[in-house]
């Protein structure tokens, strides 16, 4: 297991080194001169030189790198003397735009999109478990076909379109829901919870409708498997086959994609938290793209990618804890 | 049996890694599943490869027909060595070898007519075909013993014998030398397993084309075989004509497996073949 | 008296019949064998007899165990009876058993649902007790294994054993050898021949294996298309088959001590 673990992180850091390296590549060939659009429109050559050399902008491409690198895990200092900047670790620059921390702007959009993110997978999780699990029982009959044919809507509305639709209906129509303002949770909880039912909503319409599908095609696999037959042919009360041996087979790789697609949102999820103004990661990154402020596309872009490795990690080793086939080694 | 073989294996070995076992720099550990096989086939010959599941006879078989490459050993084909024949020159290898598998639904695809079906080994390898696709064709159903008109019809339309027939007719359109039938009658029903070992053993007589038959159930080997080769762990423990094998087992695992095939007790069998002579 | 009776039993899916009306009999402690090709509805008969039909099946005909019409029975006494008095064991022996739990607890999962207030503990004792009855090795340790890390024949005398463990007075086994190879095969039929002399419990053979057949009944029953074509001792079966489809199936089987000039043909088969 140890052994494992090693690999797996190894392999992890492998993935992250390379994102990371494209990604810098990506910017530094095809992005333009961040020292012209630092300085703004009244502008010097003198301020131009500066500002390359504070960023070390003349450094050949690898060397660039690797300061980011130095950046990220040991910190590093931009410009020399009595003008250098320390940026502690992990350093990950500065906005060109508003020449903020980009760490600092990160941490603080964080929690929200991690609200997001939690709320959004808490109500797909149980849409669609529940949802697939009716579908599997009624397979064939009207709720069956009723149920499918909303997932697939569900799944082809886009969220722009549907978080208009709905903040029509909901806030502007029927006025269930107040208006969006941005409050902190500690000032109004009950208009900071209200604010994030839409969003999360949105987000969860979609992924909720493939993971009724998903359970529905599951549990109607499992329910054929000879192991039920086997149940059945125990004597087992149904509701004990369902529990133990047709509930843990079809919901276990439910369990890992959840887990997936959770951590893919935790990197932000652009257009929902764009069109319900929530600042959260998405947003940033929206935003930091439509301006090019590079070292911010660069930092959301490596969140990303982490959150994205190491979900999938984490659902390996979730995977191994469910399925006694992955943690113990067959017969020798 | 005299002269040339038409194949003729020698120490076949082939190891497999075993998922799972690779590390960072450590090469995956390997399992040998074919360990030093060697074997001689003549024209008009059945060599039966018997064994348990894992003995390794099908991958021998494989290595025989080169589907698979060997980890190594040699094997000829009518005194040409072919074992490290590259890709491109296969093409002749196929027209001498062919391989009738054992569930003939998964082997032959759904969506092509028989006729596309047949013929699809000569178009491959850009042959002629005599007299025309679809004469071609009508006549080699004739000769697997299926009606001349089902040329036009697709796999599902058949039950899994005719299936069967359909397989080994897609076999003997290149006029094969060798017939490798890999358990190709093992997921048969009893009745139907019957009539295509006779039609295996008919086209036989009259083609003259050598055969490795694979097979766990040693009564039919009993039926087709002229030699057996008894494989467990990837060897071969005994080898021989087929009666001396079955009727003078010498080696020991060879013993034990003829003594677990379940048998009709020959008096009940006796009594009802001299009923039926009489009938 | 008859431990099992079957009368005018038949299978129907909407219009089809795959079972057409079917009987047989079967005193206590006897065993059966029906032997049939594929489509023949053995499989199907044993099915109805466990009331596991699959969905859309629909049963008829009557089912008499022990006095009592299985039939007539509601599904919830019909549930006391399977895997408690009337056990099963199935052709395929991975996929019959739960790749998420011990083979340990899948066997005490059947004595625990037929005996109310078993612990935990005296389940598994139960269920080390009946591994070590089908010889598996270390049971007491092997109780707490995986399916998949047992070999092929030891998954199947943990069904075997999960059988037992409510000591049944009929096992229907339906192809249990068919996925084994053939020196397990022997080893298999041999353990279920103990178990039936220890036990004396009955057993339903299902099989389309002639030979295997005619080691294992007292009974044979031949099945062809969902009828019954011919049924009688075992003895008779194989010495004087009367119908001439017995007849030709048992022409039919290869033999392993003598070769047979030409298999032959079932008259009216097609292949």
């Amino acid at each position: 297991m140890a052994r494992y673990l090693v690999h797996r992180v190894f392999g992890m850091l492998v993935v992250l080194f390379l994102v990371s390296l494209f990604t810098y590549m990506v910017f530094f060939l095809l992005a333009p001169d961040p020292a012209v659009q630092i300085c703004g429109k009244t502008c010097t050559p003198e301020r131009i030189d500066q500002i390359r050399a504070n960023l070390s902008l003349d450094d050949p491409f690898l060397v660039q790198f690797l300061h980011f690198l130095q950046g990220l895990f040991l910190g590093r200092d931009y410009g020399t003397g009595a003008s250098a900047v320390h940026c502690s670790a992990p350093c990950l620059g500065y906005s060109f735009q508003s020449a903020q921390s980009v760490t600092d702007m990160i941490v603080q959009r964080l929690p929200v999109t991690a609200v997001v993110a939690i709320g959004a997978a808490v109500l797909w999780l149980l849409a669609g478990v529940v949802g697939g699990l009716i579908s599997a029982v009624r397979e064939g009959r009207f709720t069956d076909k009723f149920i499918t044919s909303l997932t697939l809507g569900g799944m082809s509305v886009p969220n722009y379109v549907l978080a208009l639709v709905l903040q029509y209906v909901f806030v502007v129509w029927l006025q269930w829901l107040p208006f969006p303002q941005a409050v902190p949770f500690a000032d109004d909880p009950a208009q900071w919870f209200l604010n994030f039912i839409l969003p999360w909503t949105v987000l969860a319409v979609g992924y909720a409708s493939s993971y009724t599908r998903l359970t529905r095609a599951n549990v109607i696999d499992t329910l054929g498997e000879n192991f039920v037959r086997t149940a059945r042919a125990k004597g087992l009360r149904p509701d004990l086959v369902w529990r133990r041996h047709a509930l843990r087979p079809a919901l276990t790789p439910i369990v890992t994609i959840a887990g997936m697609d959770f951590a893919g949102l935790l990197g932000g999820a652009l257009i929902t938290e764009s069109v319900f103004g929530i600042n959260g990661v998405g947003k940033l990154a929206a935003d930091s793209i439509t301006k090019n402020d590079q070292p911010v596309i660069m930092a959301v872009t490596l969140l990303a990618a982490f959150f994205v490795v190491v979900g999938n990690m984490a659902v390996d080793l979730l995977y191994s804890a469910i399925d006694p086939r992955v943690r113990v080694g067959a017969a020798s | 049996m005299t002269g040339e073989p038409l194949l003729r294996a020698r120490d076949l070995v082939k190891q497999f890694p075993v998922a799972g076992t690779a590390g960072l720099l450590r090469p995956a550990r390997l399992f040998t599943a074919v360990d030093g096989v060697s074997f001689d086939l003549h024209a008009g010959q059945t060599l039966a490869l018997v064994g348990e599941s894992g003995s390794g006879k099908s991958t021998t078989a494989r290595l025989a027909a080169r589907l698979i490459d060997v980890t190594s050993g040699t094997v000829h084909l009518e005194g040409r060595d072919i074992t490290a024949l590259p890709e491109k020159d296969l093409g002749e290898v196929r027209s001498t070898i062919q391989v009738v598998f054992q569930d003939p639904f998964s082997s032959l695809n759904p969506r092509h007519t028989v006729e596309r079906i047949v013929t699809a080994p000569l178009i491959y390898q850009k042959r002629q075909i005599p007299g025309g696709s679809r004469a071609f064709a009508q006549a080699l159903l004739e000769r697997v013993g299926l009606d001349p008109d089902w040329v036009g019809r697709y796999p599902a339309q058949f039950s899994g014998g005719q299936a069967q027939r359909i397989g080994i007719a897609r076999a003997l359109a290149v006029g094969p030398r060798v017939l490798v039938c890999d358990e190709a009658v093992s997921a048969l029903d009893v009745s139907v397993q019957a009539q295509i070992i006779n039609l295996l053993r008919d086209l036989q007589r009259e083609e003259g084309f050598g055969c490795l038959f694979i097979a766990h159930d040693l009564a039919v080997v009993r039926q087709i075989a002229t030699s057996v080769a008894v494989m467990t762990a990837g060897k071969v423990v005994e080898a021989g004509e087929r009666d001396a094998v079955f009727g003078d087992p010498q080696h020991e695992y060879t013993r034990r497996l003829l003594a677990a095939v379940p048998r009709i007790r020959p008096e009940w069998e006796a009594a009802r073949r001299r009923k039926a002579a009489t009938r | 008296m008859s431990l099992l009776s079957v009368r005018d039993l038949t299978v129907t899916f909407g219009d089809t019949a795959v079972v057409g009306g079917i009987g047989f009999d079967l005193p206590k402690g006897g065993s059966l064998g029906i032997v049939g090709e594929s489509g023949s509805g053995k499989s199907m008969t044993s099915l109805a007899v466990m009331g596991l039909l699959p969905r859309g099946a629909a049963r008829g005909g009557s089912i008499v165990f022990d006095g009592t019409d299985l039939c007539a029975l509601t599904e919830r006494r019909m549930r006391a009876i399977r895997g408690d008095r009337i056990a099963m064991i199935f052709q395929d022996p991975l996929s019959s058993l739960n790749p998420y739990y011990t083979v340990g607890t899948q066997i005490a999962e059947a004595y625990r649902s037929h005996r109310s207030g078993v612990s935990r503990r005296a389940a598994r004792k139960v269920a080390v007790e009946a591994m070590e009855r089908v010889h598996i090795k270390e049971a007491g340790r092997r109780v707490d294994d995986y399916p998949h890390q047992f070999s092929g024949g030891m998954r199947q005398r943990v069904m075997i054993a999960m059988a037992l463990s409510t000591e049944p007075e009929l096992i229907i086994a339906d192809e249990p050898t068919t996925a084994l190879d053939v020196t397990v095969q022997a080893q298999i039929l041999d353990l279920l021949a103990e178990v039936r002399r220890d036990t004396g419990a009955a057993l339903i053979m299902i099989t389309h294996d002639l030979a295997v057949v005619s080691e294992v009944a007292d009974t044979v029953v031949v099945m062809r298309h969902g009828d019954v074509v011919e049924t009688g001792s075992t003895e008779q079966i194989f010495s004087d088959p009367q119908h001439p489809y017995t007849q030709a199936l048992l022409d039919a089987v290869p033999r392993i001590d003598d070769e047979i000039g030409d298999l032959r043909l079932l008259s009216g088969g097609e292949a």
